[in-house]
């Protein structure tokens, strides 16, 4: 079975942080019926720049850009299986379960908590696996 | 369209762990024919509670739990296709692939181990991707 790979990105260009950047990466692949998210950090919308701003506002940025991400493509955040976050402080994982809920009031994904070190001096990065079926095709 | 999350909760309560804490997601979502579950700490299968041991403890009692969890939803240890595993520290990866071996004898999935921090001081955390 040939399965064909695609690429998907942002809508907005500000937000395509992997090829803004020149970055050997790829915001998200699709493969058959699942879509694989590269881990995102907090950028805001408007200037492109890292907004190192508190965990619960970074968390929010992400998740923000993530559903964009998502919605530009046709998909939800509702489509989401698995999110993997990686937190540059665990002492701050409850400010980020208080804003995750937010996005996943109901019926969440899996999830997968780690305290990792991150690059430029984020505090928090977000991968995730989607299953969209034939949803944006 | 919006899909409808197949959420896997485990039968017995005490392996659920986002339930026992309180956490905001699942212990693990079926999507067609994936099983993707959350990365799992050790519990103590009869309180439900955090079972902070050496490497090879918190390693057989995740895998015996993620066993069970699989299990009750079709799925299996040997239908395991990727396992991540966060170890508190990478100088024990010896204990912790001697406590891993035997749950996965022969053709086991594809894992990645990483050294991090794990949440509440626990040593070892582990993930999966089964086939369902």
């Amino acid at each position: 079975m040939a399965l064909n790979r695609t690429i998907h990105e942002p809508s907005n260009p500000v937000l395509n942080v992997s090829r803004r950047e020149g970055r050997p990466h790829s915001p998200s692949v699709r493969i058959g019926d699942y879509v694989f998210v590269s881990g995102m950090v907090p950028v805001s919308p408007q200037t492109g720049l890292r907004t190192q701003g508190p965990i619960a506002d970074q968390v929010a940025t992400v998740l923000s850009n993530m559903q964009h991400l998502l919605e530009s493509n046709g998909w939800s955040l509702d489509h989401i299986v698995r999110l993997n976050i990686t937190l540059a402080n665990l002492l701050e994982a409850d400010d980020m379960w208080r804003v995750f809920r937010k996005f996943f009031p109901d019926n969440p994904p899996a999830a997968t908590l780690m305290g990792m070190q991150l690059s430029f001096g984020n505090l928090v990065e977000i991968e995730c696996v989607a299953y969209v079926g034939d949803a944006g095709r | 369209m919006t899909a409808k999350r197949q959420a896997i909760t485990p039968a017995d309560a005490k392996l659920d762990i986002p339930k026992t804490f309180a956490l905001p997601y699942a212990t693990g979502v079926k999507a067609c024919e994936f099983i993707f579950l959350s990365g799992m700490i050790a519990v103590d299968p009869s309180t439900g509670e955090r079972a902070h041991g050496s490497v090879v403890d918190e390693t057989t009692l995740i895998l015996r739990a993620m066993a069970t969890v699989l299990e009750a939803s079709g799925s299996s240890l040997a239908k395991v296709v990727k396992t991540t595993v966060w170890l508190h520290s990478m100088l024990e990866l010896e204990d912790l692939d001697r406590a891993y071996q035997p749950f996965f004898a022969s053709a086991p999935p594809a894992r990645t181990v990483c050294g991090a921090r794990i949440n509440n001081g626990m040593k070892v955390q582990i993930d999966c991707i089964a086939l369902a």
